[in-house]
């Protein structure tokens, strides 16, 4: 298994990173979509008492393609948190409460 | 916000408009359907696309136009002019380019390998010697008539359109220029289908009084509060055929964890973050320069919508399928983020207005059914939703107008 790469200090999100530090929004959609509300609460849980700190550290990082992959990582897995965050923060479950059916949206552009 | 005895109701800006009950026919008839694809989809100017998805020589976009079945291309040629052209090989009607976008000096169509340059000019033309007599100069790609409003690519079907853009967007074009739109270069779109009439999908952007109750698990006490429950409007607007709503926003809204943070790395304020500062945008946006402003919502008639803040911008677009089925396009356009951590706000904004949108897509698709079945024969629009009750009025004066030119043309 390769070693899981992290900024120093975020060592203890390592364990979310195969999962979690996905690199398209179609790709983080669907993981939502396809989790349980136990997983997603888990990974809220445990990573955002870092999130502040992620994110002081991604603000010293320029946003360019050729970031390197411990910061790639720990951006990517605070994109997981933001796709997740409502169904925590609003609804208590994975999909949007009385929601049209995901599934029939069409992703035509993601942000780079 | 309760109403005082002196207090007006936005509506009394507006005298012409009727205060009763609207009768829903306009979006059950598939006969006044067919009226509305000829008389205002056909001959109004119609969002294409950004100047910023075209901006080098041979950068092009295809734009698919689903209420008439057609392709469009939209090219920025060799000489920097931005052109439509229809996707269309003069040939046998094969089109022309394939991809989504791209950059090329030519378009060669894949069936026989015509092609043609950025410019729409027929350029190669396989086995020539074989046709008889073909005059290529008249074998150009079909133009569309195609004009720029602050970076909006518009399109118009009527092959010579009776007003330019400038003239046909009016005080809406005057009122919302100079807004720094250019700065949303990259973006995010999604797409779906919705069974119900676009005027509907159109209008469920275009009121706050539903954003309480449909949306109180997310965002109902962001453009609603205690100080304004029902997320009156600050002001209503309308300016010919097109018209603004302009909303309100709950300074005192607390955000939830990792909202907040969206918020707190993000480039400039959240719409929805109730703390907006409009001073150095363009007169047309907040209007009213109220200090609890958070978001104008634009139609741009017939069918496409800007939501404006004070450093964000989104817009929706509605492209008729069927009396009773409308293709959908939200795209939400951000600066390049200057740093990983303004990216994490941008993908929380994206998912949060994404999450709304979800919310609101079934119930357009229940009253749809209601107005189909014939259970429900009219709407009854309050006050706040008066930039509805300008719709329906607009669409009935468009197409009597119409019917009236028609019969005019008749008794010539």
């Amino acid at each position: 298994m390769p070693t899981v790469q992290l900024p120093a200090g975020f060592g203890q999100l390592s364990t979310f990173v195969e999962r979690w530090a996905l690199p398209s929004t179609v790709a983080r959609m669907r993981e939502r979509d396809a989790a349980t509300m136990d997983d997603i609460q888990k990974f809220y849980n445990h990573v955002t008492p870092y999130l502040q700190a992620a994110l002081e550290h991604l603000k010293s990082v320029p946003y360019t393609d050729d970031m390197n992959a411990a910061n790639r990582n720990l951006l990517n897995l605070c994109l997981s948190i933001a796709e997740i965050a409502p169904a925590v923060e609003w609804y208590g479950q994975p999909q949007v409460i009385d929601g049209y059916a995901g599934s029939v949206l069409t992703l035509t552009s993601e942000l780079p | 916000m309760n109403r005082s005895v002196t207090e007006k109701f936005l509506s009394d800006k507006f005298p012409d408009l009727d205060r009763g009950p609207v009768s829903v026919d306009i979006i059950r008839d598939p006969a006044i359907f067919e009226q509305e694809k000829e008389h205002i989809f056909r001959k109004g100017w119609l969002f294409a696309g950004r100047v910023e998805q075209i901006l080098s020589h041979g950068d092009f976009f295809v734009r698919d136009v689903p209420t008439f079945d057609m392709s469009l291309i939209f090219v920025r040629g060799q000489d920097g002019q931005v052109r439509g052209f229809q996707n269309a090989c003069r040939h046998r009607g094969n089109h022309v380019c394939l991809e989504a976008q791209g950059n090329c000096k030519y378009f060669t169509c894949s069936f026989h390998g015509w092609s043609y340059d950025t410019q729409g000019k027929l350029k190669g033309l396989t086995d020539e010697e074989s046709f008889f007599d073909i005059e290529r100069d008249q074998l150009g790609l079909i133009p569309v008539a195609t004009e720029v409003w602050e970076g909006f690519i518009f399109f118009c079907l009527t092959p010579e359109p009776r007003h330019s853009l400038a003239e046909y967007l009016g005080g809406l074009g005057e009122a919302l220029a100079g807004y720094p739109f250019g700065r949303g270069t990259t973006r995010a779109q999604f797409t779906c289908k919705i069974k119900s009439n676009w005027k509907n999908v159109v209008d469920s952007f275009c009121e706050i009084y539903h954003i309480p109750f449909l949306h109180k698990r997310s965002i109902g006490s962001t453009l609603a509060g205690p100080a304004n429950p029902f997320g009156h409007l600050i002001d209503a607007l309308q300016y010919g055929n097109h018209r603004t709503a302009s909303m309100w926003g709950n300074k005192g809204y607390q955000p939830k964890f990792v909202q907040g943070l969206g918020y707190q790395y993000a480039a400039g304020d959240p719409i929805t973050g109730g703390r907006a500062r409009s001073e150095a945008l363009p007169k047309g946006v907040n209007p009213s320069r109220s200090s609890d402003w958070a978001v104008d919502v634009s139609v741009f008639f017939p069918n496409f919508l800007t939501a404006i803040g004070a450093n964000t911008y989104f817009t929706h677009q509605m492209w008729p399928l069927a009396v009773d089925e409308t293709q959908y396009e939200m795209t939400y356009y951000f600066p390049e983020p200057s740093n990983a951590a303004e990216r994490f706000s941008q993908e929380y904004f994206f998912v949060e207005l994404r999450d709304l949108l979800i919310e609101d897509l079934n119930t357009l698709e229940r009253a749809q059914s209601n107005v189909n079945n014939g259970t429900i024969r009219e709407f009854h629009f309050q006050d706040h939703e008066i930039v509805l009750r300008m719709h329906y009025a607009t669409i009935r004066k468009c197409l009597s107008d119409a019917a009236a030119e028609n019969l005019a043309d008749t008794n010539k």
